[in-house]
């Protein structure tokens, strides 16, 4: 079976093409994705700098009142997973979850440790280093992303505040954006690729095959069917014009049976005249 | 029986067992791209697992080797090798060229594997890599295989052509 001439056409063809298409769609899709995260984790960025932004006049007038209602606000927003402040320290101050107020965060954990690694920890972070994935204790996909509140003059100059100038980071805003959306639009682009792929697929291989079948594997068979005959002239069998360089290779061998057929019958005269010359008695 | 038959019946013997060596020697070879596939196979068990087994770098470890190339730039390079190397075999099939590389692919796949185990996106881009040395593997392993096919025919044809003789 491996042999014939339709498997060796088609199983190179078929292979190269699958193989390929399937690469590319892999390809195509792993780098769709990277970009639907990256921009995922941009809008997030925008969301904590916002946040960042929104609270600044309230921690400058120390109105933790104020302060702590306009994150609880933002937090009940949809797909905020979570959204707490924590003090140089590690300790959380402000969460959308009021049981997590007075808790310490252990440095060692993934969203930590990007800053710190040493002994001192980073006092800038850059920016791929802010967000993180991972799956939370609700078994949610979670983006979360994290943004150092600076330390600026008017923090530890003016006279209510008590920040000093050494403190270059006064605390973190950590926000957690729900995953679920993006990875339902990053599962239908995966149907929607693998639908595309098998179609693509089945076109290709199945167009290559009609064709190959049509003009070379169906005039092939009648060739050989004729050829395989015992009196192939005889038969009557004659594959039609129209099929190329195989219609003329049947013409090429019509020909020759038809010369060999005459050479034996002038051969078998030749002989039986011989005969009839040695034993002229005979007739 | 003259010393010349003597010669000529070892000759033919010396034929007729270096025609079965070539041919043991051309099925064991059609077998080489399906030991590449397995090994291939193999090696990304262990890459498939990495999340478990292996342990995450050290920031020593990445400060060390430096920034690594971007996941966009790694996959691109993939869809290149994987094109050049389909477009190669394929020539190879053509011209039924006895060349054999399979081995050599195993290398340059692992590369990639540890490429992006390096730059961190080892679990999302492993399916293409997978796909990648299992396409390009089969098409080298069906080369080999129906190129030894057909030699191993020729042998055979030859070693009945010998026998012949040798009984006559």
């Amino acid at each position: 079976m491996f042999q014939s001439i339709a498997t060796r056409s088609i199983i190179p063809v078929g292979l190269a093409v699958t193989g390929f298409v399937a690469i590319g769609c892999l390809c195509l899709y792993s780098i769709m994705k990277q970009d639907m995260i990256d921009d995922a984790a941009q809008s997030g960025r925008n969301i904590a700098s916002t946040v960042v932004l929104s609270t600044r006049y309230a921690m400058l007038n120390n109105d933790r009142q104020h302060l702590g209602q306009i994150i609880a606000n933002i937090g009940q927003q949809q797909g905020v997973e979570h959204l707490r402040v924590f003090n140089h320290n590690g300790f959380i101050t402000f969460s959308r979850d009021q049981s997590e107020i007075g808790q310490q965060i252990n440095k060692n954990t993934k969203g930590c440790s990007g800053c710190h690694t040493g002994d001192k920890p980073a006092a800038q972070l850059a920016t791929e280093k802010q967000t993180h994935r991972y799956i939370n204790e609700r078994g949610v996909k979670v983006l979360a992303m994290s943004q150092p509140i600076y330390n600026e003059p008017s923090c530890s100059t003016t006279v209510c505040h008590y920040h000093s100038e050494n403190n270059k980071v006064l605390g973190m805003l950590d926000i957690g954006i729900d995953q679920g959306p993006l990875q339902n639009s990053l599962a239908l682009m995966r149907y929607r690729m693998i639908i595309f792929t098998l179609m693509t697929l089945v076109l290709t291989v199945g167009g290559v095959a009609a064709l190959l079948n049509r003009s070379f594997f169906i005039p092939l068979h009648k060739l050989v069917s004729i050829t395989s005959a015992t009196e192939p002239c005889a038969s009557g069998k004659k594959l039609e014009s129209g099929y190329g360089e195989l219609s003329l290779l049947a013409l090429n061998f019509h020909n020759l049976i038809s010369r060999l057929k005459e050479t034996r019958e002038s051969l078998a005269r030749c002989r039986s005249n011989d005969e009839e010359k040695d034993n002229p008695e005979s007739t | 029986m003259t010393s010349q038959d003597i010669n000529r019946e070892s000759s033919l013997a010396d034929q007729r067992t270096a025609l079965q060596e070539s041919i043991r020697q051309l099925q064991a070879r059609s077998y080489r791209g399906m030991w590449a596939i397995v090994a291939f196979a193999c090696a990304s068990v262990p890459v498939m697992l990495s999340e478990q087994i292996l342990p995450p770098l050290t920031p020593e470890i990445k400060r060390m080797l430096g920034t690594p190339p971007s996941s966009n730039m790694i996959s691109a390079l993939l869809v290149v090798y994987a094109f050049s190397a389909i477009l190669l075999v394929l020539g190879r099939i053509t011209n039924a060229s006895p060349k054999i590389v399979s081995f050599s692919h195993i290398g340059y796949l692992t590369c990639f594997y540890a490429f992006y185990y390096f730059s961190g996106v080892l679990s999302e881009n492993f399916w293409a890599v997978l796909a990648t040395g299992m396409t390009i593997l089969s098409l080298e392993s069906y080369h080999i295989w129906s190129l030894s096919i057909a030699q191993i025919r020729e042998e055979e044809e030859k070693l009945v052509l010998l026998e012949r003789r040798i009984k006559n």
